[in-house]
């Protein structure tokens, strides 16, 4: 081009800004939002690979259940390609949070890959030290300094994803058998303490994606793991591993420089996974082989135990029985010798009562004397005191007498009164010996004391009588005398005896006490035999089935798979994989829509340009200018459009889409950073795909007019060629008012607009419904999915090995007034058609009756589900995603590695994210060899509080415990609503840009068209109200008719683009959307509305004298 | 010989011309005018004729300038006008006094008289009437000079009306419609104000066939606007039947085009996706009694193409239905521009007799045009210049569309 020209088309650029500007933002737009959302993927990856570096994730984790020694490490260390090695050990274990129990998975931190980065604290140094995953840990409100004390439920086991499946499975580990060889193991044992400090939060390479539901399926009843943690190695028993290391984790330097998502990494990780994988298996095999032989000679070992066992307690059994008579004979001779005893010493205790009594006569006798002999000494004593007391008077009244104090005669009757009284008391002694007692007075008053004094010389003359024999008072004197000595004899021989009767009483009791000390003794010895006679019984009641159980494992003790997983199979890793292919699929269903109308706007924009420049185009050509330079012109006009607009396109899509996306991501992985992505190749590739389709319609659009010849050019744009159609003849035509016929021929010669306008309405509408489409089935999927498939919205976890718990547990919950039904639910690993290993759910019903009103098998192809047929029932997203048919082999993995095949019967329809088959009990059994137990009882608890029927069945034997299936399963939707919740986002900020560039671009070109005709009818008397209305009837039906199409078209891309979001391992709903249609619509309506007034408000503005310039 | 006697003997002879090439007395009057104005530098001019056989007042017979004298009339005596036919005497006000003279100083009612020669126009045999020349172009006072030239070619003029037949009798113009005083219109672009019209002054009078004519850029089509309710004037009033409409609102005008308003467009700007009888209907609906669109086309001579769409007929035919269009609502007025600028002449004698059809039903017609030829048809032509009005005929015998030849 020429300097003048290329001059002319920047002024032809100013010009026209808005249409210029239309194409740009529809090349934007559809750069934008192809670049954000194709590039939001590889900016997930690129943030993965930055935190899978940034803590080393491994580039292979070789799992094998029975665990590798170290000199097999030593072995793997030296594979051609591996660089370093670590092993590591894991364990299940069951924590009480907050009051709530948490299933722990707990690992080995390792020092160089999937090394933990330390959010807070620092990182365990002493075997009880813990540290936590920071996500979980919040979530569970655990921090840093607390303690956690694991119960005795833990177990060494496997993961819901593939690798984890092939962990160590509990129930094949050969560990240290407690004399009968089992393969059981207590899972405290695996851990060597039960308490633990948390010294950090760490987030970890090998868990970057933030949902507990990718940490794995532990052994728990529920399967879940609320936790996860590092401990430093010692703090496992490695014997519990028969030291091995059940998970090793490999890093190849080869891959390190390598983005892990890319093409290379894929091609070089799967070169490296073959060689690494025959010495891993060979190592495995080796190990097999190894643990098998211990197996087998610890169960002979334990069979001969068992033997000699048995043996000895036969022997005990005799042994006891003679201890026992020999217990009783003793026990009757000692007490026979007792009864003895007891006879002679009860005969002299009546010896001894016999020789009290007499001693106590004796003694009475005595004290009876002893009071005669103290009544005469009384008796003697008062004689003195008569004799003396007179004495005493007679001196008395002398004295009176000598100092006159009284009379003589006074004297002479004191005395004479005095002595009266001592005649009398003198008397009555006299006369028991005989002496006569004058009568005293003044007179013989000192006779008195004389007669006294001869009474006390006869006093032992006194007469007593002594039990019936009189006798002088010295004669009972001498009598008593005797009898004291009698007495003290009698006591004396008495008090000799009593002690050796006491004596003989302690003997005798001694002996009884002897005699049941050694009946005790007996009994206890002959109870302890019997003890540990029953002991013996019960351990050999006990490790008989055990050894049993252990030959029949032993007998059919496999080998398992030993597991090379490459970083596709981490969970995080395969999270951010899906959603990569999820973005990249959006990206072309939404560009797509962008791409397709910004051709039209680019078409009908350049078209009306060069409409508008029509003479002008005539004018250049007169003046000799080549239509391939004119067209050159407009051909540049675009191409500065798209390259303008795909800048802008891609720092909006770099900046809007991508951060739109990251912010979702951010929320769903646990990355440090979510650094933009931009990729050089698909920006050309997009840049030049624009500039071919904007360039191509820019040509289609003026190749016609620059065909014509320069004088027909200058003559102006031609008028719309108005001819009569069909339809004008028909008689109802011409009945029809005439606005409806206005409608019909404006839109009828106006294509280009009705297509434009349909195009850009229906555009927005199908945006909107696209969306909500995508968003709405995505969470009605998960609705649909327990209003027809599940007939239940929790799940009671039963403990298997407890007899019948899962029965008791459903008549719990029936007597609740809940619909119960027991089931085997168990994961299983699967191999898919397409080779890829992915994980599925087995349910077997125990009563098919009462299954059918919990779970509806509701085939979507195939036959009515059978269960006594041996297939299996399949959900339909494995048909749909791996077009399997009914007759194809399901193959099934257990933990051990095990392969089984089923066929299949039918796939019903699930609406849950991951594959779920169903089969009869038989089907399970001729498949899997063993009777379905069910571990789990599915009810309807309907709207109950969950915590409180679990409370109500902690009772129930055997009930482990009740989850929300339903809330659960939630979450998974969630991930998806989350994306999808973007999508809207983005898909209704977009439809609004639609609206606002194509609507309202269109509305203001149409006005613009219809300028000279509005003005034309408002000369004529039309009022701007009536002019709008009249330009409004088209654009009505016109916006009518684009949302029809637009809701047809949201209806086919909702569908096109839900299928573009399902992962392999679900299949969601595609049909219209409700609520996507209506808000479609109404959200349509309301744009095409507000953009169509907004572009009305020019017709206001009018100047009816532009007529003249028409 | 000087100069000034040179001009005087140059403008004779032009006055000699025109009379001598004139095909009736009014063309002979109208050109005499033209050039004694011209030559004398008056501002504007006017032949005054006494309608002896009717009110015997001084009726314009003729005039030059931005005025509308067309109901004006002066009886005998009265102004300078009737004074100077009274005494058949010239009167020169060099310097007037519009106070003094209050009269005369309405005879250019909207043109302030500065300056005034009013000279006795008269055959040998009967006083006709008065010329009249008002204020000098260049702003200054007539000189005696100027007025003895004006006097000499009066009487010129005078001496062809006795070699030619006698004036026809004074038009008779019926209500007047509307009346624009002192009208003005000025456009801003950036900080240059453009004024298109200047002040005008002109009644329109109904059942006339009013001609505006005038080069491109005059205010023909702006006037037009004004008149038609599309555009306000910036200055002046306009009114409608005695309704003020200059500060009309948006709704009051558009009532006004509604009711009273039919339009008439040089390029047709018929409704495209409509046939010939669906634009006249979508006209007709905003009018509580409009005609029939057939009977409209009927007067057009379409009825024939009724269903035929814009693009399927002729341009003469495109204007036909326009015309039928202004003609449905049944307007008071109808305003064409140039209506027959984009046809040939055969089918703009089609058009023209279409509308003659039209004024000859009672129908005002205002149309803008710049067709000479075309203005033979009007009772009136009002030529503009320069954003005035220039001067106004009053065709004593409009011509039919048949006689017209260009």
């Amino acid at each position: 081009m020429k300097p003048t020209q290329v001059k002319e088309l920047f002024a032809n650029i100013r010009k026209t800004f808005v249409s210029f500007f239309s194409i740009l933002m529809f090349v934007a737009l559809g750069v934008g939002i192809f670049l954000g959302i194709s590039w939001a993927g590889p900016a997930l990856q690129n943030a993965a690979d930055n935190e899978f570096d940034k803590g080393s994730l491994h580039h292979f984790q070789i799992q094998y259940p029975y665990g590798l020694t170290d000199d097999d490490l030593t072995k793997l260390a030296k594979v051609e390609g591996v660089s370093d090695i670590e092993p590591t050990r894991q364990s299940f274990q069951t924590a009480t949070i907050l009051g709530v129990e948490r299933t722990v998975k707990v690992q080995t931190l390792t020092e160089r890959i999937d090394v933990p980065d330390v959010i807070e604290g620092e990182l365990p140094s002493s075997p009880n030290e813990i540290a936590l995953n920071e996500v979980a840990a919040i979530n569970v409100g655990c921090n840093v300094g607390d303690t956690i004390t694991f119960i005795e439920d833990g177990n060494a086991g496997g993961d819901d994803d593939p690798s984890a499946l092939l962990a160590q499975p509990a129930d094949t580990a050969v560990g240290e058998s407690e004399g009968a060889g089992t393969v059981d193991k207590d899972g405290m044992k695996y851990l060597n303490g039960s308490t633990y400090k948390v010294t950090a939060l760490v987030k970890s390479p090998e868990y970057v994606a933030r949902a507990s539901a990718t940490y794995g399926l532990s052994t728990s009843p529920t399967g879940s793991i609320d936790l996860l943690a590092w401990v430093p190695a010692e703090a496992f028993d490695a014997s519990a591993f028969q030291n091995g290391y059940p998970v090793v984790d490999v890093v190849c330097n080869s891959l390190t420089g390598l983005a892990t998502f890319s093409d290379n990494y894929k091609k070089a990780s799967s070169e490296l996974e073959q060689g690494i994988t025959d010495v891993a298996t060979d190592l495995a095999n080796a190990r097999f082989e190894d643990l098998h032989g211990q197996a087998g000679k610890k169960i002979d070992d334990a069979q001969q135990q068992l033997d000699e066992g048995k043996q000895k307690i036969a022997d005990g059994e005799q042994q006891l029985a003679d201890g026992r008579a020999e217990l009783e004979s003793k026990k009757a001779e000692g007490e026979a010798k007792l009864a003895e005893g007891y006879q002679t010493l009860m005969y002299y205790e009546g010896l001894k009562k016999e020789g009290e009594a007499k001693l106590a006569e004796g003694r009475a006798t005595i004290a009876q004397a002893e009071g005669l002999l103290a009544e005469a000494d009384k008796a003697k004593a008062e004689i003195s005191k008569i004799s003396s007391d007179a004495s005493d008077f007679k001196k008395d009244q002398d004295a009176k007498l000598a100092e006159k104090k009284i009379t003589q005669e006074e004297y002479d009757a004191n005395l004479d009164a005095y002595g009266s009284d001592v005649t009398d008391d003198l008397k009555e002694y006299a006369d028991k010996v005989g002496i006569p007692v004058p009568v005293i007075d003044h007179t013989n008053f000192n006779e008195a004391l004389e007669v006294a004094n001869e009474i006390t010389a006869h006093f032992e003359e006194f007469p007593v009588t002594f039990q019936g024999e009189t006798m002088t008072l010295a004669q009972a004197r001498v009598r008593l005398a005797e009898g004291r000595q009698q007495l003290a004899d009698a006591e004396a021989q008495y008090n000799e005896a009593v002690p050796k009767l006491n004596a003989g009483w302690a003997q005798y009791y001694a002996g009884w006490d002897e005699l049941n000390r050694l009946v005790a003794e007996g009994e206890q010895k002959l109870a302890d035999g019997e003890a540990e006679l029953a002991e013996a019984k019960e351990k050999v009641a006990e490790n008989e089935p055990k050894l049993e159980k252990a030959k029949q494992r032993f007998a059919s003790m496999k080998q398992s798979r030993c597991a090379v997983m490459s970083r596709s199979y981490n969970t995080g890793a395969a999270q951010v994989s899906m959603f990569s292919d999820i973005t990249s699929n959006l990206s072309f269903s939404m560009a797509a829509l962008f791409i397709i109308v910004g051709l039209l706007v680019s078409y009908f924009a350049v078209s009306r340009i060069v409409h508008e420049q029509i003479t002008q185009i005539g004018t250049k050509k007169a003046l000799g200018l080549r239509s391939r330079e004119i067209t050159t012109s407009f051909l540049a006009y675009s191409a500065i459009a798209v390259v303008a607009g795909a800048i802008v396109g891609t720092i909006m899509g770099i900046l809007l889409v991508e951060g739109i996306i990251g912010r979702v991501f951010s929320g769903m992985f646990a990355f440090g950073g979510y650094p933009p992505y931009f990729g050089v190749p698909l920006f050309f590739v997009v840049v030049l795909l624009e500039l071919v389709l904007v360039l191509g319609a820019t040509y289609l659009a003026c190749r016609r007019i620059l065909k014509e010849h320069a004088v027909e050019l200058l003559k102006g744009e031609k008028p719309p060629e108005g001819k009569t159609r069909f339809y004008e003849k028909w008689d109802l035509w011409d009945g029809l008012p005439l606005f409806i016929q206005t409608i019909v021929n404006n839109c009828m010669n106006d294509r280009r607009r009705v297509l434009s306008t349909i195009v850009g309405v229906a555009g927005c509408t199908a945006l909107i419904v696209t969306a909500i489409t995508l968003n709405d089935n995505v969470t009605k999927s998960y609705d649909r999915h327990y209003e027809t498939v599940y007939g239940f919205n929790a799940i009671a976890y039963v403990d298997a090995k407890t007899d019948g718990a899962a029965d008791e547990v459903e008549k719990a919950l029936e007597q609740e007034g809940y619909t119960a039904t027991p089931v085997l639910r168990q994961r299983f690993i699967l191999t898919q058609p397409d080779g890829n290993r992915g994980a599925i759910r087995v349910v077997v019903p125990s009563d098919e009756s009462k299954f059918a009103n919990s779970y509806h098998v509701n085939p979507v192809s195939g036959n009515e589900f059978d269960p006594s047929s041996d297939g299996v029932w399949v959900s339909q997203a494995y048909a749909d995603h791996f077009g399997a048919k009914v007759g194809d082999i399901l193959t099934f993995e257990d933990a051990d590695g095990r392969m089984y095949e089923a066929p299949i019967s039918g796939f019903h329809e699930f609406w849950l994210t991951y594959h779920e088959a169903v089969m009869g009990r038989d089907a399970y059994k001729n498949l899997f060899g063993e009777d379905a137990v069910p571990n789990v009882v599915l009810v309807d608890v309907r709207d109950a509080d969950l915590q409180d029927v679990a409370q109500r069945l902690e009772s129930v034997n055997g009930f482990h415990s009740l989850a929300d299936d339903k809330t659960s399963q939630h979450s998974a939707f969630e991930t998806f609503s989350k994306v999808s919740g973007a999508v809207v986002l983005i898909y209704i900020a977009l439809s609004t840009l639609m609206a606002i560039v194509v609507l309202l671009n269109l509305n203001v070109m149409f006005i613009e068209e219809k300028k000279r005709e509005l003005i034309v009818l408002m000369i004529n008397g039309f009022s701007v109200k009536d002019a709008r209305h009249y330009i409004s009837y088209d654009n009505i039906v016109l916006t009518a008719i684009g949302i029809i199409v637009g809701m047809l078209l949201g209806c086919i891309m909702g569908s096109i683009t839900v299928a573009t979001v399902e992962p392999s391992t679900s299949v969601f709903l595609k049909s219209p959307d409700g609520l996507a249609i209506g808000v479609g619509i109404v959200g349509s309506a309301i744009l095409a509305i507000i953009m169509s007034l907004i572009a009305l408000r020019r017709v206001s503005n009018f100047k009816l004298t532009d007529i003249n310039r028409f | 010989m000087d100069n000034s006697m040179l001009k005087y003997f140059k403008t004779i002879g032009e006055i000699q011309g025109t009379i001598a090439n004139a095909t009736t007395l009014e063309e002979a009057l109208q050109g005499g005018l033209k050039v004694i104005v011209e030559s004398a530098g008056a501002a504007g001019g006017a032949i005054w004729y006494a309608d002896k056989a009717g009110d015997g007042a001084l009726h314009p017979y003729f005039w030059i300038g931005p005025v509308d004298l067309t109901r004006r009339s002066h009886a005998p005596g009265d102004g300078s006008v009737g004074r100077v036919f009274e005494s058949q005497r010239a009167e020169r006000l060099f310097e007037f006094d519009a106070t003094q003279d209050v009269e005369t100083a309405i005879d250019f009612m909207g043109m302030p008289v500065t300056s005034m020669v009013c000279v006795p126009f008269s055959s040998q045999t009967e006083d006709l009437g008065v010329v009249q020349f008002v204020n000098r172009a260049d702003g200054g006072s007539f000189t005696d000079e100027d007025a003895d030239v004006m006097e000499i070619m009066a009487m010129m003029a005078a001496i062809a009306v006795e070699e030619n037949e006698e004036l026809a009798a004074p038009w008779q113009p019926g209500e007047v419609v509307m009346e624009l005083r002192d009208i003005t219109r000025e456009f801003q672009n950036g900080e240059t104000v453009t004024k298109v019209l200047k002040g005008v002054n002109l009644d329109v009078y109904e059942g006339e066939f009013l001609a505006l004519l005038g080069e491109s850029g005059c205010g023909k089509s702006t006037l037009l606007n004004i008149v038609g309710g599309m555009d306000s004037a910036t200055s002046g009033t306009f009114t409608y039947l005695g309704r003020d409409l200059s500060s009309a609102s948006q709704d009051e005008l558009t009532e006004f085009r509604r009711a009273n308003i039919g339009f008439i467009f040089q390029s047709y700007n018929l409704m495209p996706n409509l046939t010939a009888v669906q634009n006249l209907d979508l006209i007709g609906e905003l009018v509580d009694e409009p005609m029939d669109a057939d009977e409209a086309l009927e007067v057009v001579k379409l009825s024939d193409r009724k269903k035929s769409y814009p693009s399927q007929l002729s341009g003469g035919q495109q204007q036909r239905v326009s015309i039928a269009r202004a003609l449905v609502k049944n307007p008071k007025v109808i305003l064409a521009d140039e209506p027959t600028a984009a046809l040939d002449y055969a089918t703009s004698i089609e058009v023209l007799q279409a509308l003659e059809e039209v004024v000859r039903g009672g129908t005002t017609m205002v149309m803008v045009t710049h067709n000479e030829e075309i203005t033979r048809m009007a009772d009136r032509v009002v030529r503009m210049r320069d954003g005035r009005m220039h001067e106004v005929t009053v065709n004593r015998h409009p011509a039919h569309a048949t006689d017209l030849v260009w």
